[in-house]
């Protein structure tokens, strides 16, 4: 089943002579426990692909579906980020002013989960990753790769199915890099989807499929895992 | 809900993490609160309700009953109370027999007068009474010694005696201190109390209730209206135990007793200029934040989530302001009263007025929801994308807000046509009415004018050339501190320029028909030889002091003329009583020797002081006398120049009297030496007749005026700071990367230093000079209420100048001065991608 399907998707910033053509017709799919990921050199489109995914930008052209539902259709975007989607950045991801339970709380809060019941979730999720001795303390008491699985688990709590993740490695050294994308493996496997920016082949390798853009059109892509550069 | 605690929990964390920031915020929210719910207790506390107060009246007496003096007619009721004087058949002092008779068996009077007496340090409040009776007790209560008997006196702290020193009043023997007592509520208090004191009572009709012979009486039953009436035909004022306890009892809130100025600056104050200043401060956690609401926005928090996340930041620290400003302003009033008491207010036991203090707090509360809602509607605008990226966010078409610009000039027109019509207004409301769309119309325009203003930029040096740019270009935070030194500065101005004129007003309207300083002895009807005593005495007592005299005019049946005359004194209507005199009274008039206005009176013409009452070489008086009507006199007269600015009057020729038919006989005493006041003179004089009046010209009394203006100055002062503070740090966070390009290609770092207090200048320098335009009109418009007194009073419009170029002129260099010590740390930044 397809959770993520984008079709045609153009995004332009700007008009006139200062148009900046970001995507240009790109279409891709991701199914559901699949780990997709998206390389490409700075500039190339791939945070704007992610943003057009979860709904944080709207296309000038063509149609982002989200479980079956056209964006575009959708009035409130920001519900369905809260309930559908996750994202995933490479720093200042938590908010440091929360623990790392309430942060994870946060979405279901927003939602107007009560606060025990959105705790207990949290717990769920922090304790499926492995992560529930970090709960009570606040980010700066986290180390980088601590502070990712905390991201990943307020991406994954509730009904959440996809993962946007941008450079969620980007900050961390390369065993932490590892055991980031283990654990989004490891989610995919038990039926989540995940859609990874990433400029390192290293961590491109654990992904199920490789998408290749440059200058806002996918140049290339793999159907099969990238298993000679693991 | 839970969003909402969410977002509470954030806020939470968030002020405690941003303390500094959060402190300035709660400070310009609470700051308002606090001195408000101060006033408000201090008011509550010193007052006295009638239960509180009657102790130290009446002791445990039923009633305390005065004696008026002969002649002095007095009906009190529920109403209030009428006297006259002056009656024609002045019945004696009412018996003790007559008064226990009326109050029926079982009354117990204990005598119990008040006045006052003269000691070498001035005039003591004195009560003669036998403090051991067990009436007086609660009137003062004995801390150390014992109470007082015959030729003893008790004394108050504030005399400074103790007990077996000596008391040395006038016009009695020395009394002997016997203990010390303390006044219930007055802690200040000079006073007295024995039982055998030498009295004086001033028996002016102010005083007539207050201060005589008396007594305190001890009733089987509690006295009624009907007693009252029955006792005030023996000439007694009545205070009932019962009937003053009966009378509902209104606290005075603070609004209601100062004028409305006073309400409608702090309602102004108390809103508006707390919600600009704390702007700035509430844009500067926007700013910090807008990451950290990206995030939350990717995780699926909607707009409106972000506003309420935003209004909950109010919400806590509007909260948190009210509560503090509250505690401490309750302890802060509870512990001024003592110190107030100290400098001669009354205390009295521990009051707080929930009902008044709760709006109030709440008013704090809403100050904060309300400075929080403009970056709460920011928030709710940001684009997430832009902000994750890092990107500049989109600026807007137009440099500033056409559609708010319109309105904001259409309200300053309206303001000002108000103002106009606000001037021929009598009350002080009108003028603060119209200068709210004034206040609020340039709050609306201030985009526009800080834009208008920045154009000035390409011609300044560089420094000044960036940080103009960069406060044109970051508007929502300039906007936001330009409007709250603009607003406070028009409020210290409007005041300063209405308060300046009412004080010049008070002082122009002093007249007098004397030099400052000089001593004036009156005599009433007396016969000669005891005018010659008088004389003599005075004259004895005033060695080297060269008297002139001043005569009564009497027609041949022997009634007593006064030659009067109305002028006006800057608008106001003035009757004066012109002088019967020779030349030496005209040298005392005049402080020096003038042979022409000499050589005119010895020729039988009037001197006039008052110019405008000399019409044709005439002046024209009333001669007026008791029971008939009055006489119209035309005297020739001459204009002269009198010895002070402020002084008027005129000097009648005794020749031309005599001429006319009057007689005229020697009865006052004019000279230029002041006695002390604990002169014998006063006394002396008083031994010879008691029909005999004393007084000292003061001379135009200052107001308080200056001292509200600084009080003023200090608050603007502090809250100019507070802004333009906020608003600069916001500037240099904000410039962190311009400040390190300029350092990178090498500036200095006093460059760096001189761009910031650029930004302190641009907004402080602005806001001033916008405010003193607003200023003006409102302090104009409020001129006049406050300085006509009736119609034909010019208005008097006086500009405070230190006052107003300190606000304007060296407030914005003070705070650029600040700024440019304040180290502006060039940071090496990080660029996004």
């Amino acid at each position: 089943m397809t959770v993520l399907a984008l079709a045609g998707v153009t995004r332009v910033h700007g008009d006139g002579e200062t148009a900046v053509h970001a995507l240009k017709g790109v279409s891709l799919q991701v199914g559901e426990g699949e780990l997709v990921a998206v390389m490409g050199p700075s500039g190339s489109g791939k945070s704007t692909l992610l943003n057009l995914a979860g709904g944080l930008d709207r296309p000038t052209s063509g149609a982002v579906h989200v479980d079956g539902r056209d964006l575009a259709t959708v009035r409130d975007l920001a519900a369905l980020r809260r309930r559908s989607v996750g994202y995933v950045f490479q720093d200042l991801n938590l908010i440091t002013s929360l623990t790392a339970a309430e942060n994870v709380m946060l979405p279901r809060e927003l939602d107007g989960v009560r606060s025990r019941r959105a705790r207990a979730e949290a717990m769920a999720v922090l304790t499926e990753i492995g992560a529930e001795s970090l709960a009570d303390r606040f980010p700066d008491e986290l180390s980088g790769g601590q502070r990712q699985r905390v991201a990943i688990a307020r991406a994954l709590v509730g009904e959440r199915r996809l993962l946007l993740a941008d450079e969620p490695t980007g900050a961390l050294d390369t065993p932490t890099g590892d055991e980031i994308l283990r654990l989004l493996a490891a989610r995919c496997a038990a039926g989540a989807s995940v859609l990874l920016v990433t400029h390192e082949p290293r961590y491109a390798a654990w992904a199920d499929r490789v998408v290749f853009l440059r200058d806002g059109v996918i140049a290339d892509a793999t159907d099969v895992p990238m298993a000679s550069a693991r | 809900m839970s969003a909402l605690t969410a977002a509470l929990r954030l806020s939470r964390r968030g002020v405690w993490q941003a303390r500094g920031r959060s402190a300035l915020i709660m400070l310009m929210i609470g700051l308002p609160v606090l001195v408000i719910t101060g006033l408000l207790v201090a008011y509550a506390t010193s007052t006295l309700s009638p239960e509180e107060g009657i102790g130290s009246r009446l002791g445990t007496a039923d009633a305390a009953l005065v004696q008026l003096p002969p002649g002095t007619t007095v009906q009190e009721g529920p109403q209030g109370g009428s006297w006259s004087s002056g009656g024609d058949s002045p019945r004696p002092p009412a018996e003790p027999a007559e008064i226990t008779a009326l109050l029926g068996a079982g009354t117990r009077l204990t005598p119990f007068a008040t006045g006052s007496i003269r000691l070498p340090s001035g005039l003591v409040t004195a009560l003669e009474t036998d403090l051991s009776d067990p009436l007086t007790r609660g009137i003062l209560t004995l801390g150390e010694g014992r109470l007082p008997g015959a030729g003893e006196v008790a004394v108050t702290p504030a005399l400074g005696l103790r007990p077996g020193d000596l008391l040395r009043p006038a016009g009695g023997p020395p009394l002997k201190v016997s203990g010390i007592v303390d006044h219930p509520h007055q802690p200040t208090i000079r006073q007295v109390a024995g039982p055998d004191l030498p009295l004086e009572t001033s028996r002016g009709l102010s005083a007539l209730t207050t201060e005589g012979p008396g007594w305190l009486a001890d009733t089987p039953r509690p006295v009624t209206w009907d007693d009252v009436t029955a006792l005030n035909k023996l000439g007694l004022s009545v205070s009932s135990r019962s009937l003053l306890l009966s009378r509902p009892y209104r606290p005075g809130l603070l609004w209601n007793t100062p004028a409305t100025i006073g309400v409608a600056v702090a309602v102004i104050m108390a809103i508006l200029v707390p919600v600009l200043l704390a702007g700035p401060a509430f844009a500067v956690g926007l700013r910090r934040r807008r990451r950290e609401l990206a995030e939350i926005a990717a995780q699926g928090g909607s707009a409106g989530h972000l506003r309420l996340i935003v209004l909950a930041d109010g919400l806590v620290l509007g909260g948190l302001a009210a509560l503090t400003a509250t505690g401490l302003g309750i302890a802060g009033g509870l512990v001024a009263v003592p110190v107030i008491a100290r400098w001669g207010g009354q205390i009295g036991p521990p009051d707080i007025p929930w009902g008044e203090l709760l709006p109030i707090a709440a008013v704090g509360l809403f100050i904060g929801v309300v400075a929080a809602l403009v970056p709460a509607l920011q928030a709710g605008r940001q684009h997430t994308a832009t902000v994750l990226a890092g990107r500049a966010p989109a600026t807007a078409r137009r440099a500033w807000p056409l559609t708010w610009s319109l309105i904001g000039a259409a309200l300053v027109l309206g303001g000002l046509a108000a103002s106009v019509a606000a001037r021929r207004q009598s009350e002080l409301v009108w003028p603060f009415v119209a200068s709210l769309p004034i206040l609020l119309g340039l709050v609306a325009l201030t985009p526009f004018l800080v834009w208008f203003a920045g154009r000035i930029a390409p011609r300044l040096r560089v420094p000044l050339r960036v940080a103009v740019r960069d406060a044109v270009r970051n508007r929502s935070r300039t906007v936001s501190a330009v409007a709250a030194v603009l607003a406070v500065t028009a409020l210290a101005v409007a005041v300063g320029i209405a308060t300046e004129s009412q004080r010049r007003d008070y002082r122009d309207s002093f007249t007098s028909a004397r030099p400052t300083g000089s001593l004036a002895i009156w005599g009433g009807t007396m016969p000669d030889p005891t005018w010659a005593k008088l004389r003599a005495e005075a004259a004895r007592r005033l060695p080297g002091v060269k008297l002139a005299t001043g005569y009564h005019v009497h027609d041949a049946e022997g009634r007593r003329y006064a030659m009067r005359y109305t002028t006006r004194w800057n608008g106001v209507r003035v009757s004066r009583t012109a002088a019967v005199g020779d030349q030496d009274l005209l040298r005392f008039l005049q402080g020096r020797d003038d042979p022409a206005a000499a050589a005119a009176l010895a020729s039988g013409k009037a001197v006039v002081f008052d110019a405008a009452n000399v019409r044709d070489g005439k002046i024209t008086l009333r001669a007026s006398v008791a029971n008939h009507p009055d006489r119209r006199i035309e005297v020739p007269a001459v204009v002269a120049t009198p010895a002070d600015d402020h002084q008027g009057g005129a000097l009648l020729p005794r020749a031309f009297l005599e001429q006319a038919g009057f007689t005229t006989t020697p009865r006052a005493l004019y000279g230029v030496r002041a006695p002390a006041f604990d002169d014998p003179l006063w006394g002396a004089l008083g031994k010879v007749t008691n029909r005999v009046t004393v007084t000292v010209e003061p001379g135009p009394q200052e107001g308080s005026g200056p001292v509200w203006l600084w009080v003023w100055l200090g608050a603007a002062v502090i809250l100019v700071v507070g802004g333009t503070f906020a608003a600069t740090r916001l500037a240099a966070a904000d410039m962190r990367p311009d400040l390190a390009a300029l350092l990178a290609i090498g500036a200095s770092p006093w460059t760096l230093r001189a761009v910031v207090a650029g930004q302190t200048l641009f907004i402080a320098g602005l806001g001033a000079a916008v405010g003193l335009a607003a200023g003006a009109v409102t302090g104009i418009a409020l001129s006049r209420p406050m300085t006509t007194h009736g119609t034909g009073d010019p208005a008097t419009i006086a500009l405070p100048w230190p006052f107003l170029i300190t606000l304007v002129v060296g407030l914005p260099l003070l705070v650029s001065a600040l700024a440019l010590i304040t180290r502006a740390r060039p940071v090496l930044v990080r660029r996004p991608a």
